[in-house]
């Protein structure tokens, strides 16, 4: 029998996408090893320049992702949903990555969708619960796609088991658009503009808000058993939100998701809001929209006032708004700033920005006073009638 | 969604088909299959939610370079879009003949190295780079071309070098990928010291005979 650093390897090898993978035990146990088909370590009858450059590159490889397998795997000690790297190591010129093996038989699409609704709702909290601990760590999958979240039952109901942790990335910090990988079904639209303009600088918007985009598509499935329908090729492509159709899904969910997919990874959904709107659904409680929120994106600030409306302010606009709404500022990732203006780009990205408001907006009427946050970020109380005239006038901005 | 953002893959793929006279078999699997390669592909990357907006596809039949005439040691063809100029494909490939090769080993890896150098589509988000070859003999080590094929390495480290230095590699180091259908012997050890390489040993240590396309394109479309 095979085997390869004290694994035995107890199946044929299979060829995928990324390698080629088999079962192994060592110790009693099982687990799954794959063979990456890069890099290879160098043999010793190459040139030492050759070889000192071929170990260096290894050497940078292996810092690399066991800096990321050592943060997946403090992650996973309380998330055994995570099934991440155990080890990574080298036998001969090969590299091989062993995670444990997902022995529960895996549960098809048309299976999930059957199950009761509070009981998917439960297996995409159960999600949302592994993608905050990611957002927590600054991680991204990088992956998200249904090949690699293998829904499993459980005592206590379907469980997400997440693999293929190969190409998961500190947030805003991805590979090089050649190297970035994944499937164009499950991309974000900034994932989407990074691979296909090849432009670096826009590294800085590929955030954990990625995964959650992948997450919407990835629940529209789990609901309907079917894929989203696709406006256009893919996902990514769609130019406005409204063009995802999303009528098969209750209108609860479809608000959810619908957040989960906006175009612009700044205004996407946060994990803590998406988990606990689907735990309501879970619940049999209704979501009414997002409540209010103030979240940094870039250089600017999101004011949702938890009724539909927003506007674009300063930090200090910023600051009295959260005050005025009771909500803390959500200073999202650390990573994007302002989003980069891409560089060959002959026209500004696609996706839309939130409009500034183009007036003030009323955050509060109480005894016949009304709080306005204005448009320089100022928050000002007044009389209701004094607010009219104001406003007619033309001198509340 | 400006034109710069649609997603295209273009994919290349050099075929070498060792034609010495004991491979007929994959030769009449090629040529009986030419007709349907674009198809099959496709088909084959539709079942992983995949598909290929742009499809090229070269073929160098090889034989001995050291001891078969020079003028059929090596033939190729240039590079066919599919499906467009499938017949011109099919013609190329209709003319192919088993016949010739000296004893084991062959020339197998100088291939390898001129294949390296084909003329591969530069455009395209994402690009793969295929060299897929076949041949049921032992490869003997790099001869730098007999003669045959000029600026070829002549030993293994130049191969290496050619496929993976950071400073001498030729093909595009995330496009490149390398197929092979070789029998199990100890002289093509050397080729899982190469990245993105996957090795065959289907049926190839059985006269080749219980090769399908079907297998060809299992492969082909996982390396993709």
């Amino acid at each position: 029998m095979e085997t390869v650093n004290g694994y035995s390897i107890s199946s044929d090898w299979v060829l995928v996408a990324n390698g080629e993978v088999a079962r192994a035990a060592k110790g009693g146990r099982k687990y799954f090893i794959k063979r990456l088909p890069r890099p290879k370590y160098p043999t010793d009858s190459l040139p030492k320049a050759m070889r000192d450059r071929c170990i260096k590159k290894c050497d940078e490889f292996v810092s690399y992702r066991e800096g990321i397998n050592r943060r997946l795997r403090a992650l996973a000690s309380g998330c055994p949903d995570m099934v991440v790297p155990r080890e990574l190591f080298r036998d001969g010129v090969c590299y091989y990555v062993v995670t444990d093996l997902v022995q529960e038989p895996v549960m098809s699409d048309a299976e999930i969708a059957r199950q009761d609704d509070a009981e998917k709702y439960r297996l995409m909290v159960r999600f949302m619960d592994f993608l905050q601990r990611m957002e927590s760590e600054g991680l991204v999958h990088g992956d998200i796609k249904p090949d690699n979240v293998l829904v499993v039952r459980k005592a206590d109901g379907m469980h997400p088991m997440v693999i293929d942790f190969e190409d998961c990335y500190p947030s805003a910090k991805p590979p090089t658009p050649e190297d970035t990988v994944g499937s164009p079904e499950y991309y974000s639209p900034e994932l989407g503009r990074y691979v296909c303009r090849g432009d670096e600088s826009l590294a800085p918007t590929l955030t954990t808000a990625s995964d959650v985009f992948a997450a919407g598509i990835l629940f529209y499935r789990y609901w309907t058993g079917k894929a989203l329908p696709q406006p256009c090729k893919f996902c990514y492509m769609v130019e406005k939100p409204s063009d995802f159709d999303l009528s098969a899904l209750p209108d609860g969910l479809a608000s959810v998701i619908r957040g989960m997919l906006d175009l612009d990874y700044r205004r996407r959904s946060k994990t803590s809001i998406v988990r606990r709107d689907l735990e309501n659904l879970a619940s049999g409680k209704s979501v009414g929209g997002t409540g209010p929120s103030v979240t940094r994106m870039g250089d600017k600030y999101l004011v949702r006032d938890g009724t539909g409306k927003e506007l674009i302010t300063t930090r200090a606009g910023a600051q009295a708004a959260a005050k005025m709404l009771g909500v803390p500022i959500d200073e999202g990732d650390s990573g994007p700033g302002p989003e980069p203006v891409p560089k060959p780009a002959p026209k500004p990205t696609p996706a839309p920005e939130p409009k500034p408001s183009e007036g003030p907006q009323v955050l509060k009427k109480e005894g016949g006073n009304v709080t306005v946050l204005c448009t320089d970020g100022a928050v000002r109380t007044m009389s209701e009638a004094v607010y009219e005239i104001l406003l007619k006038g033309g001198k509340l901005r | 969604m400006p034109e710069q953002d649609i997603l295209d893959v273009n994919v290349d793929i050099v075929l070498c088909i060792d034609s010495t006279g004991s491979m007929s078999p994959v030769i009449e699997m090629v040529k009986k299959s030419a007709t349907s390669f674009f198809d099959e592909l496709r088909d084959a990357l539709a079942e992983q939610n995949r598909e290929i907006d742009h499809l090229r596809l070269k073929v160098i039949s090889f034989r001995d370079l050291r001891t078969d005439p020079k003028d059929i040691a090596v033939q190729e063809s240039r590079f066919f879009e599919l499906p467009e100029e499938n017949e011109e494909f099919q013609a190329f490939v209709r003319d192919i003949r088993a016949t010739g090769g000296g004893d084991a080993p062959e020339t197998a890896l100088d291939i390898i190295a001129h294949a390296m150098r084909s003329d591969w589509n530069t455009e395209g988000v994402k690009k793969r780079h295929v060299i897929m070859l076949w041949t049921d003999a032992p490869t003997c080590p790099p001869t730098g071309g007999c003669g045959v094929l000029q600026g070829l390495p002549s030993d293994l480290d130049g191969i290496w070098a050619m496929w993976q230095d950071e400073q001498n590699a030729v093909m595009n180091q995330s496009a490149k990928r390398l197929v092979l259908f070789v029998p199990r012997d100890e002289s093509w050890d050397f080729a899982t010291s190469l990245e993105n390489c996957t090795v065959s040993n289907t049926g190839l240590n059985e006269g080749m005979s219980d090769i399908d396309m079907s297998v060809v394109m299992t492969f082909l479309s996982k390396s993709i």
